[in-house]
């Protein structure tokens, strides 16, 4: 006998709820370019390993459906802030469904390198409304901790110039119309860094200081992440679980990983 | 937020059940109009036809369908209806967002969020479907945006994309060429 949809999410949720504090927790890194939350990712998923977690990782705009039709019409220079927030947002929901939510559901941890706030951020500096991006990205299964690295716009900018020419979309030189790449970025990362400034408010980030030094910054993470792990789960994902259940064969067995 | 369309030009909707259809009804549908005319096909953007040639491995869901066919729209927006309106000609875009909608109300996906999806669409002047017999044979993924998402799906769709359309012409909303 097969299940139905509803039934399906009711059991997954109820499943998640009872294993609290050891379900698989997402934990987004966000911040702007140069921010060196990377650097930090790769060394708390490397901690998380070695506490005994099974860990994913997922990286912004890194489908392997979606990311290839990004990457032409960027070096083509072919796409406008609509298309670019719109196939953003595809290849998030595809991560999302695909890689993001059945890993959860299997317990693991899930260290996202950029998330939905990343989007945020970059669109509104772009000039887009922000109640229509987050319909786009709707329903969302929310991050359990969000670390914000927080940085200055010539932190960063410096960062940046250090190892590389700023791409064109990175620079924001689809909507600042400066050909020069450094001077375009210094300018969008300014608004960038601006719409997650206000972003860490509203969505209460835990903010990290990305000047201070590497190995301090990891230690606090731990420290947070520890503190954090008691938090329950938060129950507005059920909807992202029903969505995702929703497009599930029904004829498929879902269980949650112990 | 919805796109300003240039008081020049006419801009038409039609909807097809086979991709195969799209020109030859468009054109059937300019027939009556004088003028210098235009056609606006999907997939002008080449989004579909690249993402079937990627090996992924894995299918879009209706979700992610419909942002990627939004973002196929923009593009048709942008590059060939308005300017094509601005010149003052008569447009069709075949399909246009009913289409959208249709696939969005199959997958069992939130009217509203569907909707917010398309808030940019400028509405055309007129809405009309094609009167057509399916042929027994699905066509290829590459045809139409239909059979990317039967493909996609796997399962023919368009019976339930005719009962959809069907049901805009009962209520007045769409007429049939």
């Amino acid at each position: 006998m097969t299940e139905s949809a509803e039934l399906l999410t009711r059991r997954l949720c109820d499943q998640i709820q009872k294993k609290e504090k050891d379900r698989g927790l997402l934990i987004a890194f966000e911040g702007a370019d140069g921010s060196g939350k990377t650097t930090q990712r790769k060394l708390f998923k490397q901690w998380l390993v070695g506490e005994g977690h099974q860990v994913v990782t997922t990286k912004w705009n890194s489908s392997r459906l979606i990311k290839p039709i990004i990457k032409a019409r960027k070096n083509l220079r072919s796409i406008n802030q609509e298309e670019f927030c719109l196939l953003h947002a595809a290849d998030f929901r595809h991560r999302l469904e695909t890689e993001i939510i059945p890993a959860l559901i299997e317990g693991k941890m899930v260290v996202a390198d950029r998330f939905l706030f990343t989007a945020l951020a970059r669109d509104a500096a772009r000039g887009l409304e922000l109640d229509w991006l987050l319909h786009l990205y709707s329903p969302l299964y929310w991050p359990d901790i969000v670390f914000y690295f927080s940085v200055s716009p010539e932190t960063s900018g410096k960062r940046i110039a250090a190892t590389r020419t700023p791409k064109y979309y990175e620079a924001g030189q689809d909507v600042t119309d400066i050909n020069d790449p450094f001077e375009s970025y210094r300018q969008f990362i300014g608004r960038v860094i601006q719409e997650y400034e206000a972003l860490a408010v509203i969505f209460k980030f835990i903010t990290i200081d990305a000047e201070a030094p590497i190995y301090d910054q990891h230690l606090v993470i731990r420290k947070l992440f520890q503190e954090s792990r008691e938090r329950p789960w938060p129950e507005w994902n059920e909807e992202a679980i029903r969505d995702w259940a929703n497009m599930q064969p029904r004829s498929r067995e879902v269980g949650v990983g112990s | 937020m919805a796109l300003s369309l240039p008081p020049s030009g006419q801009l038409l909707s039609l909807d097809v059940l086979d991709g195969r259809d799209a020109v030859p009804a468009a054109k059937k549908l300019l027939k009556s109009r004088a003028g210098d005319n235009g056609i606006s096909t999907w997939d002008a953007s080449g989004i579909f036809f690249e993402m079937h040639g990627l090996e992924a491995g894995e299918q879009p869901s209706p979700r992610t369908l419909l942002l990627l066919y939004a973002a196929d729209v923009f593009f048709r927006l942008r590059w060939e209806i308005i300017p094509a309106l601005e010149e003052g000609k008569c447009v069709v875009a075949v399909p246009y967002i009913e289409t959208g909608f249709a696939l969005g109300a199959i997958a069992g996906l939130p009217g509203k969020w569907v909707s917010e999806v398309f808030r940019f669409v400028p509405k055309a002047r007129e809405s009309y479907r094609a009167n057509e017999t399916s042929s027994a044979k699905l066509a290829g993924p590459t045809d139409g945006f239909i059979e990317f998402c039967s493909n996609a799906m796997n399962q023919d769709l368009r019976p339930k994309f005719a009962s959809y359309f069907d049901d805009l012409v009962r209520r007045g909303e769409y007429r049939t060429i």
